[in-house]
């Protein structure tokens, strides 16, 4: 419950979007799915903007990248045939990892990167995947890489009145395999830890690209590069992978929350990120 | 502000804040079947189905939903002729004390729609939404199944 | 009575008579009832653990529009009692208040508006300003009764109002205690003496609709509550002691309700609406947000001493429990519920030896109160953990081991006896067991022989744990349930019950009693429960009674109403009334002479002799007859992680007959899935300032469809001589089993013991690396 809300905008589009978030500035709270603005109380704001009805809900292959618009809801890029072959599926298993089935049909893509919160899923998948995003503002259009873009909180990266209109994803190369893995206490919960990891393994075997992606651990996901270092170039037997892991784990500062604490949540990443990349291997293996 | 909307087939046009909760709109409209639970999100018991989707209404502010159908359980069968899934709730022993269940049967309703073949495991997924404390789910997620037998056959 | 007869309703799964008005979502719950002009409660809740109030200041919210009353203890009547819901004269003790000058607990109440909206409602509480003075904190319940450590009911008023012991001054606020044997000769005669400590945590039952309650003043000056209660009479009788008033000023109803587990035996919320509907003349709503039900009240956190002793062959020699309650900032129900650790529990073996000692103390932390299982449950954990060591210490396998050592028909425990509800118990033997069955059966279905101690290679391991479990039906000699039954001109019957039905579905149990009785269908059964107006008086849902004591007199009364309706029947037929029998909606007289239900009303009604054929009995039992049951998980243990999942459970249950078996059966899957999550996942976490840091359910986890394993649920049936139709409870014993069955399978899968609940991923990696660095 808004108390002073008295206006509810819907932009056509990105433009319009842009145009409205300038003109109401911070009285206006800006919704998608709308899972977490719906709590607030804030007496300062007096204008909704709904984005979702700004189209950017399609999820396309263009010259060889696939597109995936901000309004694009979780439940369906979860289930996107494309999006579940796309890495091995990496980015859809972070959706369907989201909460339970009605958050799933009302978060949208956009949402879930751009209002981040340490446990959300699918940046931790985009991050690993190398995503680029396309951002719509005041200033005209500008995309950014994934690390560039979580190098702080995406509302940090961001410049007042931008919105991120979707983000792009270049398709599966035929030696490029990956795997998420969320881990919670119950299946609805939020994550303790998340790892993404996207392979390529050449002609001999070896492994010639990986990023590993890291969540629920800080503010931003983060890529674990100093396993990534010890991937690359090896045949990926479970020595590797183990020593990659043990390394992800001691990769920077780690958050204790309500769920667990710091030296539990450490020894997960080992644990998960190990898991991760063992069965991105297998599925690069199978694949070939 | 106005917001029109259709509810259980039906336009509507409410005069309030586009502000406040849908959950707080709909009771307040005599749309009963949408339950409190926790406001946050959390229970499922306020679930209703816009366009067609299961969503919370407690995380729905009146103006999102403008233009948009919204179901609720007092659209599903008549007191005649209950909706199957209705039937199989009451036979199944899935309801207890009742107060999960108009959310439950509308996430059913939704995937049924969708997948009117569901697995066991798709119910599950489909329902992970919704809490009971009552049942232990086993018989609500074996009604839903019996339910789509049933609708598969007529 | 013939264990044989065959029911035509009793026994048969008939749909729930308010199955099909809640499935179509009909405004039925307390908060679809409001009405126009209603005003909306909300509480000024402490936040501190421990403080004196030294002075309120309400003149800022009084005068805020739309604001139309505000409650606190500078204006309302200072009177002990107890929010505990139980009969009278409670065994809680009185050390509470509406509002107090004191606050223990952080959530505790300092006062309470009505105003025009919720949003009013809150901005009124936002405006009273108080000033506290902080008092420091007692958490630990080890400490609660050492010298120099706060003293937490400092209030010369509070008492107890039956002779039990009771120290507030050392925070103690119950002790009981019993023996029989000498233990020296339990220990000296044992080859094997075990010696654990078992610790449970705080945890809700969270109904999915919170406590919420109505108050209307009526026209003629009495207050009509509309609440969701477990216990409606006691609401009525304690209301009316809070506001100082006769129960005939106040009129209480229960619609249907969302869930109670426990929670909604507590009365916590009537007296708020009902004095601030006093106060501003209009009717009032108060509904608890879901972060004030984690506060309203929760399970006793325990710690529990245990001390066995056997011989090589598996045959006890003695039993020492010593439970430690933790009852929170007030001490409802902290002397039955730690009671039941003992009265519930140790009858289930054979012990010649049997000692007992069960203290709850108060801490600033949420109050304890009543929760399915209630007491059994923490001490169940502790007993079948510790009888699963047992066995395998001595190589015995743990089901052989409960065989050999369960109490038979036919037996009785001194338990029975000495433990009761703050006074003696009373004496009973077993009627009725079919443990041993459930035990078999269970096994098989679990495939306990195949697969235990195989836990596998890789780091998931599986492994498979039991337990066996009793409860009770109905406190003995203490609780009453009334029925009456009226017929009607079509040859249907009213059924009034004060029974409350939570969901559990006693409304149509009872109404199967009465149908069973009758000859009739249950369409021709209308059930009226729980009004206080309308119906005989029950003391309510608790402590496993409804099936087994309200039924019995609705038998009773239906007995009686068949009589009349034999004799009106018999002088129509013109034959002995001991020839009559009433079936299928007629009395039946042998070689064709029927004459219908509807015509003997008709007569009865309209034609001769008139008068209203009806009946009313009361019932009250001398027994507890325990349900019994055997439990059987098998679990996942994944030792990198250290979480743990439960893959299938196996719940067998003798509930003497099944009056509904698939109501029985939902009772059982119900308590088991949220024994298995509080086993595994749910407990109160506290920052150090005493405030729960996790009171959501997005941090509070409780079981979703997707964390259900396969449950299998094996219905054992006996025949209960004094039950109706051969019944015993089923509502409660089967939450008892997941935390010890799970800390069994767990140690089958890994070898290490969980004697610290819930086993969470973190406390079971910690085991595990003990156990390593052994």
């Amino acid at each position: 419950m808004l108390p002073n809300a008295r206006v509810c905008l819907y932009p056509r589009d990105p433009a319009e979007a842009v145009r409205v978030m300038v003109e109401h500035g911070k009285r206006a709270l800006v919704m998608a799915g709308g899972t977490t603005t719906a709590m607030s109380k804030d007496p300062g704001f007096d204008t909704l903007i709904d984005l979702t009805r700004m189209g950017c809900d399609r999820i396309e292959l263009v010259g060889g990248e696939w597109r995936i618009g901000c309004n694009v809801r979780l439940h369906d890029l979860g289930v996107h045939p494309g999006i579940r072959k796309l890495w091995s599926g990496v980015l859809s298993d972070a959706a369907r990892a989201v909460g339970s089935r009605p958050l799933r049909n009302a978060i949208t893509l956009g949402g879930n990167v751009v209002g981040l919160f340490r446990w959300s899923d699918t940046p931790v998948a985009l991050l690993a995947m190398d995503a680029v995003f396309d951002l719509v503002g005041p200033d005209g259009t500008r995309s950014l890489e994934a690390d560039a873009f979580f190098a702080r909180h995406p509302r940090q990266v961001m410049q007042a009145g931008e919105l991120l209109a979707g983000v792009r994803i270049a398709s599966d190369d035929p030696h490029g395999c990956g795997a998420f893995c969320k881990y919670a206490r119950t299946e609805v919960d939020l994550a303790v830890v998340d790892v993404a990891a996207c392979l390529q393994i050449d002609e001999q075997g070896r492994c010639s690209k990986a990023r590993i992606a890291v969540g629920g651990t800080r503010a931003v996901p983060w890529r674990a590069e100093q396993a990534e270092k010890k991937l690359l170039g090896s045949k990926l037997t479970r020595r590797t992978i183990e020593s990659a892991a043990a390394t992800a784990k001691q990769e920077g500062k780690v958050l204790s929350d309500v769920r667990t604490d710091r030296d539990y949540r450490e020894r997960m990443i080992e644990v998960i990120a190990g898991r991760t990349i063992e069965r991105a291997a297998a599925s690069c293996k199978e694949r070939g | 502000m106005e917001i029109h909307v259709k509810v259980n087939d039906k336009p509507v046009t409410w005069n309030v804040s586009p502000g406040e909760k849908l959950l707080d709109v709909l009771r307040r409209d005599g749309y009963l079947s949408v339950k409190f639970g926790c406001g946050e999100g959390d229970c499922g018991a306020c679930t209703v189905l816009v366009d067609g989707r299961a969503m919370r209404a407690c995380l729905l502010l009146a103006g999102q939903v403008e233009g948009r159908a919204i179901t609720t359980v007092e659209a599903l069968g008549t007191p005649d002729a209950p909706h199957p899934l209705q039937t199989a709730f009451v036979e199944c022993g899935a309801v207890q004390c009742g107060y999960c269940t108009p959310g439950m049967l509308l996430a059913a309703y939704a995937l049924l729609r969708e997948n009117p073949k569901p697995s066991e495991e798709d119910v599950r997924e489909a329902l992970d939404g919704n809490l009971c404390r009552c049942t232990g789910y086993k018989k609500i997620i074996e009604a839903v199944l019996l339910a789509a037998e049933r609708m598969g056959r007529s | 009575m013939s264990p044989k007869r065959d029911f035509k309703v009793v026994g048969h799964s008939v749909p729930k008579v308010d199955g099909m008005a809640l499935a179509r979502g009909g405004a039925l719950f307390c908060a679809d009832l409001l009405p126009d002009g209603c005003l909306y409660a909300r509480v000024l809740r402490s936040p501190h653990a421990h403080a004196r109030i030294k002075s309120i200041d309400a003149s800022e919210a009084e005068k805020m529009p739309g604001v139309h009353a505000v409650i606190h203890h500078g204006n309302l009547p200072r009177v002990m009692r107890t929010t505990a819901g139980q009969g009278a004269p409670e065994p809680s003790p009185y050390d509470f208040t509406t509002f107090d000058v004191k606050v223990r607990f952080v959530g505790d109440r300092v006062a309470a508006v009505a105003a025009e909206s919720p949003e009013l409602a809150e901005a009124a509480i936002a405006a009273i300003r108080v000033e506290y003075e902080q008092l420091e904190a007692l958490f630990d319940p080890r400490r609660a009764k050492q010298p120099g450590v706060p003293v937490i009911h400092d209030e010369p008023d509070c008492k107890v109002v039956i002779p039990i012991p009771y120290e507030p001054g050392r925070n103690l606020a119950s002790h009981v205690d019993m023996q029989v044997g000498d233990m020296e000769q339990a220990w000296g005669e044992a080859d094997v003496v075990v010696d654990r400590e078992y610790v449970t945590q705080y945890a809700q039952h969270t109904p999915i609709e919170p406590h919420v309650c109505l108050a209307e003043p009526l026209a003629d000056g009495r207050l009509r509550i509309t609440t969701s209660t477990q216990v409606t009479f006691h609401v009525r009788r304690i209301v009316a002691q809070a506001l100082e008033w006769p129960v005939s000023r106040l009129h209480v109803v229960k619609p249907r309700i969302g869930g109670g587990f426990g929670a909604k035996q507590e009365v916590l919320i009537e007296d708020v609406a009902a004095f601030l509907a006093l106060r501003s003349g209009r009717p009032v709503f108060f509904e608890l947000d879901r972060s004030e039900e984690f506060l309203s009240r929760t399970r006793h956190p325990m710690i529990i001493r245990l001390k066995t002793g056997m011989k090589s062959d598996g045959s006890l020699t003695g039993v020492d429990m010593d439970v430690l309650s933790n009852t929170g900032a007030y001490g409802t129900h902290g002397l039955t519920v730690s009671c039941n650790c003992g009265s519930k529990v140790l009858p289930l073996y054979r012990w010649p030896r049997i000692k007992f000692q069960a203290e709850s103390v108060y801490t600033n932390l949420p109050v304890g109160g009543a929760y399915r299982g209630y007491g059994a449950t923490q001490a169940y954990f502790a007993m079948e953990v510790q009888m699963d060591e047992m066995a395998c210490t001595i190589g015995m396998d743990p089901l052989d081991f409960r065989l050999k050592n369960h109490i038979r028909k036919g037996e009785t425990s001194p338990v029975f006896k000495a433990l009761g509800e703050g006074s003696e118990g009373v004496e009973q033997s077993i009627g009725s067991t079919g443990l041993a069955q459930c035990i078999k059966k269970g096994a098989r279905a679990i495939g306990w022989k195949r697969k235990r101690g195989k836990p596998g290679k890789g780091p998931i391991k599986r492994g498979l744990g039991m337990c066996t479990l009793m409860q009770g039906s109905s406190i003995p000699e203490v609780d009453m349930g009334a029925a009456s039954i009226k017929m009607n001109e079509d040859g249907s019957f009213n059924l009034l019950v004060g029974a409350t039905d939570l969901g559990t579905g006693s409304d149509t149990v009872l109404g199967q009693v009465a149908a069973e009785v009758l000859g009739v269908g249950m369409d021709k059964i209308v059930v009226r429960s729980s009004d206080t107006d309308v119906t005989p008086f029950d003391v309510g849902a608790y402590a496993s009674s409804t099936t087994y004591l309200s039924g019995e007199a609705v038998r009773k009364a239906a007995l009686d109403v068949a009589r009349q309706i034999k004799k009106v029947a018999a002088d129509m037929l013109g034959v002995s009334h001991r020839d009559c029998e009433l079936e299928g909606g007629a009395v039946v007289a042998g070689a064709g002479k029927s004459v219908s239900l509807a015509e003997i009303a008709m007569r009865s009604l309209y034609e001769k002799d008139q008068h209203q054929i009806a009946a009313h009995a009361s019932h009250i039992t001398h027994k507890s007859p325990p349900p019994f049951s055997a439990h059987f998980a098998e679990v996942e243990v994944d030792c990198e992680t250290g979480l743990v999942k439960v893959r299938k459970y196996v719940a067998a249950v003798d509930c003497g007959t099944a009056i509904n078996p698939r109501l029985a059966e939902g009772q059982t899957e119900g308590g088991v899935l949220n024994g298995i999550s509080y086993a595994l996942c749910e407990e109160y976490l506290f920052d150090e300032k005493g405030r729960m840091r996790n009171d959501s359910f997005r941090d509070y986890k409780i079981f979703s469809t997707r964390d259900l394993p396969e449950l299998v649920t094996i219905l054992v049936p006996t025949y209960e001589p004094t039950g109706p139709y051969g019944a015993k409870s089923v509502s409660e014993i089967c939450i008892n089993g997941p935390m010890p069955a799970i800390s069994n399978a767990i140690f089958d899968a890994v070898g290490v013991r969980l004697r610290t609940a819930p086993f969470t991923p973190e406390r079971v990696l910690a085991a595990l690396d003990a156990k390593g660095a052994e």
